[in-house]
């Protein structure tokens, strides 16, 4: 079935949103994983 | 420096894949313009099928050689695993809404996905519940080859059952597309491999520093 112009360009809109948000957002949780993670080596470190 | 070259090529090449999927392929007859979710769900379907045998790879090699790079290597594809399933079955849903007017069909494929997303998702639930580090990495291995088994099941799906899911448009036994629309999916795949390959090594690097911190507090703990 085609959709047409309009609800077409809606879900191809949607679905690179999507897909693109999602490795965006992958992205910036591995980030501040690291960055809390560093954080806390440097505590370790300092403490031994 | 290998991190913030793929990292650099990601954001070029996904700009590149834009180009490709919404200016150089020309609109398809039948679909029309929503035929373009297409070279955005394909990658991420053929990647989720690859982190399962990248999963089952660490897996198997952490069996071999109890060496844990292994078992880090086997989670962090899992966790894009989840990622690219997840991409895989909302790109499809939105398709599937308007293209056979149900969000969900239920047919074998679609199923099969998701029953791979849960089992990469079971991995990491059970890695979330077992403590101990060897022990974890051990049994969690069994999830990690369900996940590569349930692939050429999924693969085969669209042969072996009745499915609304399309046939495949690409390789030997693919319909006949036109070759601009092959070259733009061609250029996607390559977009979205590096954008895997790019994503798998910040997880590494990741993965590493969180058993270095777990060394660590052991060893304070201790002393």
């Amino acid at each position: 079935m085609n959709p047409g112009p309009w609800w077409g360009g809606v879900a191809v809109a949607a679905a690179y949103a999507v897909v693109i948000g999602s490795l965006i957002l992958f992205v910036g949780l591995i980030s501040a994983k690291r960055r809390k993670l560093q954080a806390r080596r440097k505590e370790l470190e300092r403490s031994r | 420096m290998k991190s913030r070259i793929l990292g650099i090529s990601s954001v070029v090449g996904i700009g590149v894949a834009l180009y490709f999927a919404l200016y150089y392929a020309p609109t398809e007859q039948t679909m029309g313009v929503l035929q373009r979710v297409f070279y955005f769900h394909l990658p991420q379907a053929i990647l989720s099928y690859i982190a399962a045998f990248l999963l089952g790879f660490g897996s198997l090699m952490y069996l071999a050689t109890r060496d844990l790079k292994w078992d880090r290597f086997a989670y962090c594809n899992a966790e894009l695993g989840v990622l690219f399933t997840a991409t895989t079955l909302i790109t499809g849903m939105i398709w599937g809404r308007l293209a056979w007017n149900v969000w969900w069909a239920g047919d074998a494929r679609t199923n099969l996905e998701l029953i791979l997303g849960l089992l990469y998702v079971g991995y990491l639930m059970l890695r979330a519940y077992l403590p101990e580090r060897e022990k974890r990495a051990r049994l969690s291995t069994v999830f990690g080859f369900l996940a590569v088994l349930d692939v050429p099941i999924n693969y085969g799906a669209i042969y072996w059952w009745e499915t609304q899911h399309p046939k495949p448009v690409l390789g030997p036994r693919g319909g006949g597309a036109d070759p601009d629309i092959k070259i733009a999916i061609y250029v996607s795949l390559l977009v979205f491999t590096i954008v895997y390959a790019w994503l798998l090594t910040k997880r590494l690097e990741v993965a590493r520093l969180e058993d270095e911190v777990g060394a660590l507090e052991a060893s304070v703990e201790a002393s």
